[in-house]
């Protein structure tokens, strides 16, 4: 009997894959789509805040994320995980918010109050002397894409095909990418050790 | 040695996970000689136990986002959206939000809040009245109903068979002795993945008198791998040893647990429970048989007291 299936604990999400879901989705359910969101709003609101780098501006992007996700859901194709397709959203929210930001900050005046927090490097962190702490730092220095291309892969474990999904390239680019980004930071934390030592 | 450039391709396919055995060695030779490349080798590994430093979003500002969301696309705002990104919903809609999502909350709470008798039909029905209750749920995600084991039949004139198991929160009050808390109670007690809840289902079957929990008492004693429950269940079935079954269990248990202090416990009970002579002798014929001396030992004390008792 049925009812001798029914369960009674707590769940936190069901068990039901994001393409199953989409399908729901389409079908008109928002049901379906609250669990999507609370699926993946943590990821989404990771990579928003490894560009915005402020919590109430990364929520604010991650809102419209998931309001652009939901808009655009018919334009999925199913050809890649849908959190690769949704991460791509991500990025170009992530990027267009930074543009806006930047044309703000052209065209208003140069107080500090209007004066983004993009690529800030705090004063001090620099003189930190861990090696975590200095590739943290030399993360800032990535372009937007090298950014995400580095957090998907050592922070948020995707495979070189999502990570290839979310970038629209191919898989031997994704590999370009990350070694670029990795000789990048390499340099970047060399010369910050040499400013170090050059400080002592 | 190779150059960098020569080397390029074979470190990025390191980098990638995706390095060829053909291409180890001639990795490891280049890397004893350039620092630069081993540099970047070791920044490889030092990213790969680092941890995002992003923070993690505050759950509630994330769960006011999601309601935001979910209200905007119900009301078809996603569509035709000119609402300026970066930017929250204005004031008067966050209010409106806000009162939708308390008063959503009593409609919920209410429906959730089951009342005494309440059968397991109401569950079910709850499941099947899923799609209208879909639009009022939105902002009620952490209560949800969740489906899981879903099987899809062929579908044929418009219908087709759907099988689940569906799972929901549930928070009521109810008696011991109801059916839903029996049914409840005898889940946890045979969960084998919460330990707490168990114990805690246990302590509150010994006060019981619903026979599956009884049962469930009874299954434990006898199959629970962890000896820790088996002497939680003996002791909850210590004040239930008037009956036969449970008797036999105790019986059993002295006979067969792998478990010295089990048996030891199992031995006390049962003379605690004042049995007839003729279960004492069985425990202690039991009990000759045991290779353990300490089990012996203890049988042989029981049954000297139990004479003196009789001799005085």
């Amino acid at each position: 009997m049925m009812t001798n299936k029914l369960v009674f604990q707590w769940r936190e999400s069901v068990q039901f894959s994001d393409e199953y879901l989409v399908e729901e989705v389409r079908g008109g359910s928002h049901l379906a789509f609250g669990l999507l969101m609370k699926r993946h709003e943590r990821l989404v609101f990771r990579i928003a805040m490894n560009h915005v780098k402020n919590p109430d501006n990364a929520m604010d992007v991650t809102q419209n994320v998931f309001m652009k996700t939901h808009q655009k859901l018919d334009s999925y194709t199913g050809s890649g995980p849908f959190r690769a397709w949704l991460l791509r959203i991500a990025y170009n929210e992530s990027l267009t918010w930074i543009r806006r930001q930047k044309k703000d900050y052209l065209n208003e005046s140069l107080s500090e109050k209007n004066t983004p927090v993009l690529h800030a490097v705090p004063e001090g962190e620099v003189a930190r002397k861990e090696v975590q702490a200095m590739i943290q730092t030399a993360l800032k220095v990535l372009s937007a894409k090298q950014n995400l291309a580095i957090s998907l892969r050592y922070f948020e474990g995707f495979s070189l095909r999502e990570i290839a999904t979310v970038l629209e390239c191919n898989e031997g680019s994704v590999k370009s990418i990350l070694f670029r980004s990795l000789e990048k930071l390499r340099n970047t934390v060399t010369f910050q050790r040499r400013g170090e030592y050059a400080q002592l | 040695m190779h150059s960098c450039n020569d080397i390029h391709r074979i470190l990025e396919d390191y980098l990638a996970g995706e390095l060829l055995p053909s291409d180890d060695e001639k990795l490891k030779q280049h890397l004893s000689a350039c620092d630069d490349c081993r540099a970047l080798l070791e920044l490889h590994e030092e990213l790969s136990q680092m941890t995002s430093e992003a923070s993690e979003p505050d759950t509630s500002a994330l769960r006011a986002m999601r309601s935001r969301v979910l209200i905007e696309i119900s009301r078809g705002g996603d569509k035709e959206s000119k609402q300026p990104p970066g930017r929250r919903l204005p004031a008067v809609q966050n209010m409106l939000a806000t009162a939708a999502i308390l008063l959503l909350g009593v409609f919920v709470g209410n429906w959730l809040a089951v009342p005494q008798g309440v059968d397991e039909q109401l569950m079910l029905n709850a499941a099947t009245r899923q799609a209208k209750l879909e639009k009022s749920l939105n902002d009620s995600w952490d209560a949800d109903l969740s489906f899981t084991e879903v099987s899809v039949g062929d579908l044929a004139n418009g219908k087709f068979r759907l099988g689940f198991d569906v799972c929901r929160s549930v928070d009521v009050t109810t008696s011991l002795n109801s059916p839903l808390a029996g049914d409840v109670l005898t889940h946890a007690i045979l969960n084998p993945n919460s330990i707490g809840s168990r114990l805690r289902a246990i302590e509150l079957a010994a006060q019981s008198s619903d026979p599956r929990l009884t049962g469930a008492l009874l299954a434990t004693l006898r199959q629970d791998p962890n000896p820790t429950i088996r002497i939680e269940a003996l002791a909850a079935l210590s004040g239930k040893a008037d009956s036969e079954p449970v008797q036999q269990a105790m019986l059993a248990a002295l006979r067969d647990d792998d478990s010295v202090q089990v048996r030891m416990l199992v031995l006390d009970h049962l003379v605690k429970q004042a049995l007839g002579q003729e279960s004492l002798d069985a425990i202690i014929r039991q009990g000759d048989q045991e290779s353990n001396p300490a089990l012996f030992q203890r049988a042989r004390e029981l049954r000297t007291n139990h004479e003196a008792e009789d001799w005085l």
